[in-house]
């Protein structure tokens, strides 16, 4: 099967003609990307663009192998074949949210945030970076003192410093509670609407019906779906993006994980 | 300043802080300083010789289980937290950390090593009155220099024993790992090079002419050959001579902290995942 969604010809903000997304430059793209742990493919020609102040959602099972693409898209993998292309200048092309961010324990969040931003030629406002994920009251709270939910929010503060123009954010949400998930989901909405393109994996569907413009399928290494959450529904004529996804990703695959899969593949 | 400078400094900075932070490295330090200092007062009155020959077999163990306890998590810690590879999507090069993080760490293990020391050294002035060397006995003999320069000697070791410890922390994967690294490190440091010389000395492998130049591949064998021949030595005279060439002593024991830390930056960014 092909890496691309397959064209189901159904309407979609992102494929139609006369789609904002589609006229968006790509900042990221993945290009026929395989990997393999040893002789367990993980990815099998996958083909991605993301884009300019957008949203890209990776649904999938785990196992599936979300993460391993999201590690190569953050430059920290190298496929075993296709192309990875970043089409910018910026000093800090990638920000990176691991799927269990943590820091030093004994550091304070403001100390935290201002040793990232010593590591960008560019100037970084410590204030402004934790005000924008709502940080900013416990600025001066050391890292072993916050709940996991801020911690996460740390880690997207983190993700943002040097003001990189593409965001890969590993589970941004899980295990968190809904309203944390919400403002999780605001603030990546306000990433995008500054510009940024963020490429995230999530199992929160909600939030991925909320704020991606594209959200793509992966099982098994392979897309089996791709475009707006509407056009995913309409194209596996449900009601809801999750009657989608159960629609498209086999059931006990979806409630577990993968056999022979392992580590963080997502 | 260029950029690069400027990240190592900020590396170097969170790695002081980081150490400086650490209850149990507080215990760490506190303990070496109990002993050191200890062995100060017992010879207390006996002047800078003897006090350089009574600590110089307890630093050869003391200071590189200082070096390790500061260095063996240094890396790893980041690499545990994920941090590392979090690193990689910022424009900070492996040279630019792992020299940060060994600035920063070393500034921590001087002040551990020297700090204790440099008290240990003002007992001689302290009880003065009392001080007949039995090495050397009159006062222009033993002079504060003698000590002076086996306090630099240490501090050099324990460079070279903080880079070996560095070097474990960037290619263990787990804390387990790395203590088992890290104890071996010790051991080798302390142990097992110099055993390895006197087994080949004893077999014949190893010819004697050799051996001031052998000496020098260990650094725990150079650090006391050139604390003998350096500081003590002319002091003392030949009796107790280190019998290692110090420039071989000194190459030796700048080739360990540079193969070390080469080591270091070849393997913190390599894993796929870090």
């Amino acid at each position: 099967m092909s890496g691309e969604p397959p064209d189901t010809g159904a309407e979609s903000r992102n494929n139609g003609p006369d789609s904002d997304e589609s006229n968006r430059q790509a900042v990221l793209a993945l290009e026929n990307v395989r990997y393999a742990f040893g002789d367990v493919s993980v990815l099998d020609g996958v083909s991605l663009d993301v884009r300019v102040g957008s949203v890209t959602c990776l649904l999938g099972p785990n196992g599936s192998g979300k993460s391993t693409l999201l590690s190569i898209a953050a430059g920290l993998r190298t496929p075993d074949d296709g192309t990875v292309t970043r089409r910018t200048d910026a000093p800090r092309e990638v920000g990176y949210l691991p799927q269990r961010p943590a820091f030093r324990p004994h550091f304070t969040v403001v100390e935290t945030i201002g040793f990232y931003g010593s590591l960008v030629p560019t100037e970084t406002n410590e204030s402004a970076a934790l005000r924008q994920v709502g940080l900013e009251a416990v600025a001066d709270r050391r890292v072993e003192n916050l709940s996991g939910g801020m911690v996460r929010l740390l880690g997207l503060a983190q993700a943002t410093v040097g003001t990189p123009p593409v965001v890969v954010l590993d589970e941004p949400a899980s295990g968190l509670d809904p309203q944390l998930r919400r403002h999780i989901a605001d603030v990546i909405a306000d990433l995008a609407a500054d510009g940024v393109a963020v490429l995230m994996a999530t199992h929160d569907l909600e939030a991925a019906a909320r704020i991606a413009d594209e959200i793509r399928v992966l099982d098994d290494g392979e897309f089996v779906a791709g475009g707006s959450p509407a056009a995913v529904a309409a194209e596996t004529e449900s009601d809801s993006l999750e009657a989608a996804i159960d629609a498209l990703i086999d059931r006990e695959d979806a409630i577990g994980v993968r056999a022979g899969s392992g580590g963080d593949r997502g | 300043m260029n950029e690069s400078w400027d990240q190592t400094v900020a590396v170097a900075q969170r790695a002081f802080d980081a150490t400086v932070r650490s209850r149990a490295l507080l215990a760490v330090a506190a303990g070496y300083a109990f002993v050191v200092l200890a062995i100060a007062w017992t010879t207390r009155g006996s002047g800078y010789l003897s006090l350089s020959l009574s600590l110089l077999t307890p630093l050869e163990v003391l200071v590189p289980v200082v070096a390790f306890a500061v260095g063996y998590r240094s890396i790893l810690d980041d690499r545990v937290r994920g941090e590392l590879a979090v690193f990689r999507t910022y424009p900070l090069s492996a040279r630019s950390y792992v020299l940060g993080v060994c600035l920063g760490r070393l500034a921590t293990v001087l002040l551990v090593v020297l700090v204790p020391l440099l008290i240990a050294g003002t007992t001689v002035v302290a009880f003065r009155e009392e001080s007949i060397s039995v090495l050397a006995t009159h006062a222009t003999a033993d002079s504060p220099l003698v000590y002076l320069r086996t306090v630099v000697l240490t501090a050099v070791f324990a460079s070279v024993a903080l880079a070996v410890a560095i070097a474990v922390s960037a290619i263990a994967r787990t804390t387990r790992n790395a203590i088992a690294l890290g104890v071996g490190g010790v051991v080798v440091l302390v142990v097992g090079l110099d055993l390895g010389f006197v087994v080949g000395l004893a077999g014949g492998v190893v010819p004697p002419e050799a051996l001031s130049t052998l000496a020098a591949l260990s650094p725990l064998s150079a650090y006391r050959g050139l604390v003998l021949e350096t500081a003590v030595g002319p002091v003392a005279g030949d009796a107790i001579a280190g019998g290692i060439d110090p420039l071989a002593g000194f190459v030796g024991l700048l080739s360990w902290t540079a193969g070390a830390l080469a080591v270091a930056i070849r393997s913190v960014f390599r894993s796929a995942s870090t």
